[in-house]
């Protein structure tokens, strides 16, 4: 049965050969001419690797500062505590989304032999020695025969491995997730036990022979705990699937959303904060916040008092807008402007008994957490940095990246509305202010920002640089993706707009129903290139001298001379920064890519 | 008392007039059928009546409320009148039973559950009640205009106003979306109707009016109007399309 | 309509609250421009630094590395030395990206496993990666090369080193810009030639070889230039001179004069043709909230060019259009734009226009370093060769992308409806899906020219003296923030426009090819 199977396969791959390599003469040239040039290419690849003259210890030595820069060791803890939390959520919702998707083992296996397969013939084809001086010509040998036969030889029992579980097990099937896990599980074990060369210290600071040790030798721990806490909350969040929570479908994205707020204001803050300050001013902040609520809701929402609610809501309104002129407590202001959006929209949503209900339970909770997140960020921070912000290293860039987009998506969609807007003095704001934004670059932006934000604002009110960064990415990208919403709203066929006029939704409900939903789902494929590029422009901050991750490969390890010396180690740096930001960029657009599979499936 | 009364009612677009002054009354519980050559402005009357576009000239009394630019009565129209389209207008991202409770929750501040209540009531009237979990796009045209007609009766309006509602759909369905309309005129709606479909204006309508060149040409009583047209241009119509 | 018949109150008027919620968010965004406008000055005032554009016609202490000059003598020659070398970059990279670009689509659609494979993947990494960071890794890398030493003094072919990429290069000669005028002259024609012959062509039915024609023309023409036919240019030289003086003794009212009355020209033209349009109607002039406000701000408009013609700042322009003291000391308005080209091409030049010169290194100054000679030959400095490998490299794999998904737009049907009409496959590419695909291509294409002049602003980070680059320079050494950030805006604004017209007066022309 085997030897048929292979006489079939022998056929097909002879046919595929001759029709996706040799169809015609020119290309058997190009097929010829391609495989010679990948091949020099890979040798170079691998010999710049190699040389002696690359210093990789640069990195290995540095990881930490790539990642937060010069947070104090002391404080390790929060970032591991930051790492945690995403690492829980992101367990949780793998479980409680999973799909159960199971696959052969047959295929799986297939994968790993070709992956295998190429690893044998990219070991074979190696360079030997590399050369050291381009002048003298000298060359030094770094891959010895006997080393290259070990790794072949591994290789070997791997495919032997791979192979022998394909043909035990071709018919069994395995759940698409535990293959997963297996594959995480090597990653981690790797950790342990392949080892890089690394700088090391004497007890006199004086720089010893380099050694080799675990990559990330200090990290090994965490890594592994978080491991298994990612497949224990993988496993919770999949028994709350099956037993049908529903509640964690809404609370999830409302997880995600506050984690990154939790963490900018709390836990990689360490805020100095007195806990009288909490008794005397937010409890009482919430208790008012809590008084206000079920006075709108139980009083007005009753039957009879039904006509009033439209009165309270303007009352709310102006409430709200004296506030904001008023001497009073910021935490007052924001309970203020909360009230208002909760009149406005409790007539809508509390019909029932058991609706007023849930609304009450999600007032409280967000009036107790935006306090809690403002008593955090207004407090100040205990950690110190010297020479600049906290946030550092790629900490940075993932900060900048993620609130350039949490701000720039309300002010995209808002400015995609005016420019589309029927009336002429919005649409002309609108619009003049989308093309100034777009005619100039992003670093000309940045240079605003740094620069010359602080001459257009009152004497004394100074911002963070890195909060001047983040306002100027979000202004910057909001007029990109307004662009893009603007997309998605002119694809929407004008009958839409008549029929929500007919059935008589007021401007606000019908785009806020009908008009959105729709454009915005038209345009999530370039939604989500647009906030890749935006990923991709944090490098820029670099230019303005904030310490994102570029910064930290590009000036500050270079400039490195005090105990271990990496002086001029640019190149191996910036290719280290490279491929950091290109496995997030790209897992990310693969992930979009099947987002967007699936929507396409979806509609119609 | 009529619920619709237009007087001298004129329209431009731009260079072109729509409609030359056009005055009719309809009364209530009324089934008045208009019919026209295409271009004669006959859809764009009846999307005056409940303003989807602006008369410029004349007036329009709507259950005793002027058209005008007050925004509280074009609140109260647009909830008065139903209307169904020619292509439907189904929202594509709403389930068929949200597509029909969003107005009544939004607009009339119903609770959910007594919209739905109702919003099965009128699906079991229209005659598809199983596909309420369905998307617009996974049902047939018949269907979705059916749905849209649930959809404009959800909102308990006093007329319905229908703007050629089968000339988009296949011959098949075109028996089932005139039976709905059928039923609802024997339940003493108030309803205008735009059509080409002379069976159903011979069998339902009270009143058959002829539109041409953006003026009312011929009104009259179905038979009359099909059998002993008064003017020449009516016949000439009849015609064309029997 | 008569209003009277309506009882209510005009605060309930759809029209009414339409232009109070305008006039309100006008207000918003007025009051609060002002209010960081009044700021920016009060704080100005408070640095002792205000605000001014005086540093444009004095000498600024900076020095420029690169450029047509590197002590520029004002801040303005600064400025257009940045945008100089911003252009040098933007339009042999539109021009290199193009072709990587659509060898590397087509590559992505080759039958070729292989090739398809690898472009796919060279594709995936680079547009992977922020453009910012390669065009460090291009630095780096040529930074790794072995420094100029004494022993690299002499004469090159080709030398690389840290210090650059030195090859050889046309030097032009004083006849250069004659013989270039000539040469663009000798395009035309050629173009002239080949419709000539492609219209006897179609009109007799017969071969009447078009391309060889007119290469002929080309090279004949071009043959004759080189040997001094370049000098008949020198016609508008002169003509050019004679502008120049006109321009000289022009008086500063003429330029307002001509100003007001073009302005009034057109928005008279527009205004009639508007209340033309509208009166149409039947004797009934609708306008609706639109035309209302395109009125109102066209005639807005008009009143603020003629009154702001006698104001400062029209004044200002005049002055400066004439060559004469304006914010700051310029000299160069139109009577010196014409003496300009009246020098560049003059008929009394004579001379080969341009000769080939091998790069040489030589001792810099009197130190003991080793410099590329600026005379000879040409270096592509590192600053440069970053900036440009690492733009046209990633502008061409978004190209790349445009190109692929154009073809493949047009080739599903329109191929197979070609091919079964008996149409050769190169036939078919060139008349059947290049000219659609063109037609789909050109709006993303003129998106990713766009992308590619801005991107050129990160040669600041390799220390590449662009605008942005030299503008900075500049602020730090006058400290005029707000003047040259203007600068950069209105710059990249002309820039934007100017591509996006390119790009539209091609879609219209394609559009009526189509049909």
């Amino acid at each position: 049965m085997i030897e048929a199977n292979t006489k079939v396969d022998y056929g097909v791959v002879k046919r595929w050969l001759k029709e996706n390599l040799f169809s015609s003469y020119s290309s058997v040239v190009l097929t010829f001419a391609s495989i010679f040039a990948l091949v020099a290419l890979f040798r170079g690849i691998i010999s710049f690797i190699i040389s002696p003259e690359r210093q990789w210890t640069a990195i290995t030595y540095n990881l930490q500062l790539y990642m937060v820069q010069a947070y104090p060791e002391s404080d390790f803890i929060r970032v591991w505590i930051t790492v945690g939390l995403v690492i829980v959520m992101f367990g949780l919702t793998w479980g409680y989304n999973s799909k159960n998707i199971r696959i052969t083992i047959n295929n799986a296996m297939d994968k790993l032999i070709k992956v295998f397969v190429v690893l044998f013939l990219l070991i074979l084809i190696t360079p030997t020695s590399v050369t050291t001086d381009k002048v003298q010509g000298i060359q030094e040998e770094v891959l010895q025969f006997n080393t290259r036969l070990l790794f072949l030889g591994y290789v070997t029992i791997l495919l032997v491995t791979v192979i022998f579980i394909k043909f035990k097990f071709s018919d069994k099937t395995v759940l698409r997730d535990l293959l997963s896990f297996a594959y995480l599980g090597f990653l981690i074990a790797s950790i342990w036990f392949i080892k890089v060369p690394t700088v090391v210290f004497d007890s006199t600071n004086v720089r010893v022979q380099d050694q080799y040790l675990p990559v990330a030798s200090s990290t090994t721990i965490p890594w592994t705990v978080l491991y298994f806490v990612l497949i224990g909350f993988y496993y919770l969040g999949k028994s709350f699937n099956s037993k049908q929570v529903i509640a964690l479908k809404r609370a999830i994205p409302a997880f995600w959303f506050l984690l990154p707020l939790l963490v900018v204001t709390w836990i990689y803050r360490k805020p100095d904060f007195s806990l009288v300050s909490i008794y005397s001013i937010d409890l009482p902040m919430v208790a008012v916040g809590l008084v206000l609520g079920y006075i709108s809701l139980f009083i007005f929402n009753q039957e009879k008092n039904k006509k009033y609610q439209k009165y309270f809501f303007y009352l709310t309104l102006a409430l709200f807008l004296v506030s904001l002129f008023l001497p009073i407590l910021r935490q007052l202001k924001i309970i203020f402007f909360l009230y208002f959006i909760l009149t406005s929209l409790s007539p809508y949503i509390s019909n029932t008994k058991e609706n007023s209900k849930n609304l009450l339970i999600v007032w409280t909770l967000s009036i107790s957490i935006i306090l809690f997140l403002m008593r955090g960020g207004t407090s100040e921070t205990l950690i110190e940095v010297p020479g600049s912000s906290i946030y550092g290293g790629f900490a940075l860039t993932w900060i900048i990246a993620y609130f350039g987009v949490l701000l720039s998506s309300p002010l995209g969609v808002l400015l995609a509305l005016g420019r589309t807007s029927k009336l002429p003095i919005v649409r002309i704001i609108c619009t003049t202010f989308i093309e100034l934004v777009r005619s100039v670059p992003f670093i000309t932006w940045l240079f605003f920002g740094s620069v010359m934000l602080s001459l257009f604002l009152p004497r004394g009110v100074e911002f963070d640089e890195v909060v001047r960064a983040i306002a100027v990415t979000a202004i910057f990208s909001s007029a990109y993706l307004a662009e893009n919403v603007r997309g998605g709203l002119q694809s929407i066929n004008k009958g839409q707009f008549e029929a929500a006029d007919a059935v008589g939704l007021n401007t606000i409900q019908r785009i806020s129903l009908i008009v959105l939903p729709q454009a915005l789902r038209a345009v999530i494929p370039t939604l989500v290139s647009q906030v890749i590029s935006l990923f991709k422009d944090t490098s820029l901050v670099a230019i303005v001298g904030l310490f994102d991750l570029l910064f930290v490969g590009i000036k500050v390890i270079p400039a490195q001379s005090q105990g271990a010396n990496f002086l001029g180690t640019v190149l191996e740096n910036i290719v280290f920064c490279a491929i950091l930001y290109w496995v997030f960029t790209y897992s990310f657009s693969r992930r979009s890519m099947k987002i967007e599979k699936r929507l396409g499936l979806g509609e119609r | 008392m009529s619920i619709i009364s237009a007087k001298d009612v004129k329209k431009w677009y731009g260079d072109f007039q729509a409609l030359k002054g056009v005055t009719m009354e309809v009364g209530e519980g009324e089934v008045l059928v208009i019919c026209g050559p295409s271009g004669s402005g006959k859809s764009t009357f009846i999307r005056c009546i409940n303003r989807l576009e602006q008369h410029q000239d004349g007036e329009i009394i709507v259950d005793g409320i002027q058209l005008s630019n007050d925004i509280k009565n074009i609140e109260a129209i647009r909830s008065e009148v139903g209307m169904v389209f020619q292509s439907f207008n189904l929202f594509p991202h709403l389930t068929v039973m949200q597509n029909i409770t969003l107005a009544p929750i939004w607009v009339r501040k119903k609770s959910k559950s007594e919209a739905e209540a109702k919003a099965m009531e009128l699906l079991n009237r229209v005659g598809i009640p199983e596909q309420a979990d369905k998307f617009p796009g996974q049902l047939s045209g018949g269907q979705q205009q059916r749905v849209a007609i649930a959809r404009a009766l959800a909102m308990e309006p006093k007329i319905m106003l229908f703007d050629e509602p089968t000339s988009a759909l296949d011959p098949e369905m075109i028996k089932e979306v005139l039976d709905v309309m059928k039923e609802l005129a024997k339940s003493g709606m108030t309803m205008i109707v735009v059509t080409h479909e002379m069976g159903f204006a011979k069998e339902v309508a009270d009143r058959v009016m002829l539109f041409d060149d953006g003026q009312l040409v011929e009104e009259n009583t179905p038979d009359e109007f099909f059998t002993n047209p008064k003017s020449d241009r009516t016949k000439l119509f009849l015609s064309q399309i029997l | 309509m008569n209003k009277n018949k309506f009882n209510f109150a005009f605060w309930r008027d759809v029209r009414f609250l339409k232009w109070a919620f305008q006039l309100f968010v006008l207000f918003l965004v007025f009051n609060s421009l002002r209010g960081f406008f009044s700021q920016a000055v009060a704080n100005l005032a408070a640095t002792n630094l205000p605000f001014s554009w005086r540093f444009l016609g004095t000498t600024p202490g900076i020095q420029v590395s690169e450029g047509f000059k590197t002590y520029p003598e004002s801040g303005l020659e600064a400025i257009q030395i940045g945008i100089a070398n911003m252009l040098r970059i933007t339009v042999s990279g539109i021009f290199f990206a193009t072709i990587f670009g659509t060898i590397m689509g087509i590559a992505r659609l080759s039958k070729n496993w292989i090739v398809e494979k690898s472009t796919t993947g060279l594709v995936e990494i680079v547009r992977n990666i922020p453009l910012l960071v390669q065009i460090f890794f291009w630095q780096a890398v040529l930074i790794s090369f072995p420094r100029l030493e004494e022993a690299d003094r002499g004469q090159h072919f080709i030398h690389i080193s840290a210090k650059g990429i030195a090859f050889p290069w046309l030097d032009p000669g004083e006849s250069s810009w004659l013989f270039g005028f000539w040469f663009i002259l000798s395009l035309y024609f050629t173009r002239k030639v080949f419709k000539w012959r492609v219209s006897v062509l179609e009109k007799y039915g017969r071969e009447a070889y078009p391309t060889i024609y007119s290469l002929i023309f080309l090279i004949i023409s071009n043959i004759l230039g080189w040997a001094g036919a370049y000098k008949l240019v020198g016609i508008f030289g002169y003509a050019a001179s004679i502008v120049g003086n006109l321009f000289d003794v022009f008086p500063r009212i003429g330029i307002q004069v001509l100003f007001i009355s073009v302005g009034s020209f057109y928005a008279v033209r527009y205004i009639s043709s508007e209340v033309k349009r509208t009166r149409s109607a039947e004797n009934r002039g609708v306008l609706t909230d639109d035309d209302i406000f395109k009125l109102v701000i066209t005639v807005l408009l008009l009143l603020t060019l003629i009154v702001g013609m006698f104001l400062p700042l029209g004044v200002a322009i005049s002055d400066f259009l004439l060559g004469n003291e304006a914010f700051f000391k310029s000299n160069w308005g139109l009577p010196q734009f014409f003496q300009g080209i009246q020098n560049k091409l003059d008929w009394n030049y004579s001379g080969a226009p341009f000769s080939v010169s091998y790069p040489e290194a030589i001792q810099a100054g009197s130190s003991t370093f080793t410099n590329y000679s600026q005379d000879v030959g040409k270096v592509m400095t590192v600053g440069y060769f970053a900036t440009w490998v690492g733009v046209v490299l990633y502008t061409s794999v978004f190209i790349s992308e445009v190109v692929r998904s154009g073809i493949m737009a047009v080739a599903k049907g329109q191929s197979e409806a070609g091919l079964s009409l008996g149409l050769k496959r190169s036939t078919l590419l060139r008349l059947i899906v290049l000219p659609q695909a063109l037609r789909i291509m050109l709006p993303p294409m003129g998106n990713q020219y766009l992308n590619l002049a801005k991107n050129t602003s990160l040669g600041i980070a390799v220390a590449f003296p662009e605008i942005v680059s030299v503008g900075q320079t500049l602020y730090n050494q006058e400290g005029q923030t707000i003047a040259v950030f203007l600068i950069w805006m209105a710059f990249y604004s002309f820039v934007s426009l100017t591509l996006s017209s390119i790009v539209n007066f091609y879609n219209k022309k394609l559009k009526i090819v189509e049909r």
